[in-house]
């Protein structure tokens, strides 16, 4: 039987759903960095 | 006055001192993710415990009930990873600063580093994991 969430329950899920989201997003973002930003270099 | 100009020739080693596809390439991205985690979840953890003086404690135990959820163990032993990795390889920085001769073993450093982050990760993941099964 599901569980009712009181508001503030919610305001702190959506809170922690969305800083997840940005972690992953940034994540995402370093990771695939090495393959298509000009700051990494392969040793001469 | 003349506008600055900006330099396009590179640095005083030459573009040898970033490095691409090596240990020291995944070391600094695994390290500015888990910065950016941690950072987060501060700003997180800032609202959630000044929660305590609402409502006489009330709404901090009410938001505080979450953590037992299974996803929020998760997240958790995410964060440990995060914090473990974070810190110890903020000290492998710090070691190669001080010592020199650090940087020959820095491959080696990384891995101790990565090895120690997992085992941590994976000890203190069963202590936050475990309630959840035998309550």
């Amino acid at each position: 039987m599901p569980v009712a969430l009181s508001t503030a329950q919610t305001l702190f899920s959506i809170a922690l759903g969305v800083i997840a989201l940005m972690i992953t997003g940034f994540a995402l973002y370093v990771a695939s960095s090495v393959l298509w930003a000009d700051r990494w270099f392969r040793k001469r | 006055m003349t506008a600055p100009t900006e330099s396009k020739a590179p640095g005083p080693y030459g573009r040898s001192t970033v490095y691409k596809g090596r240990s020291g390439q995944w070391a600094f991205v695994l390290h500015r993710i888990t910065g950016f985690l941690v950072f987060m979840f501060l700003l997180l953890h800032v609202v959630d415990v000044s929660l305590i003086n609402y409502r006489g404690g009330h709404l901090y135990n009410d938001v505080h009930a979450l953590y037992g959820n299974i996803l929020l163990r998760l997240f958790e032993v995410g964060l440990l990873f995060g914090l473990l990795y974070h810190s110890l390889n903020g000290l492998r920085i710090v070691m190669v600063d001080f010592f020199p001769g650090a940087v020959k073993n820095q491959r080696n450093l990384f891995s101790i580093v990565l090895g120690l982050s997992v085992l941590g990760t994976i000890i203190g993941g069963v202590i936050i994991v475990k309630p959840y099964f035998t309550g």
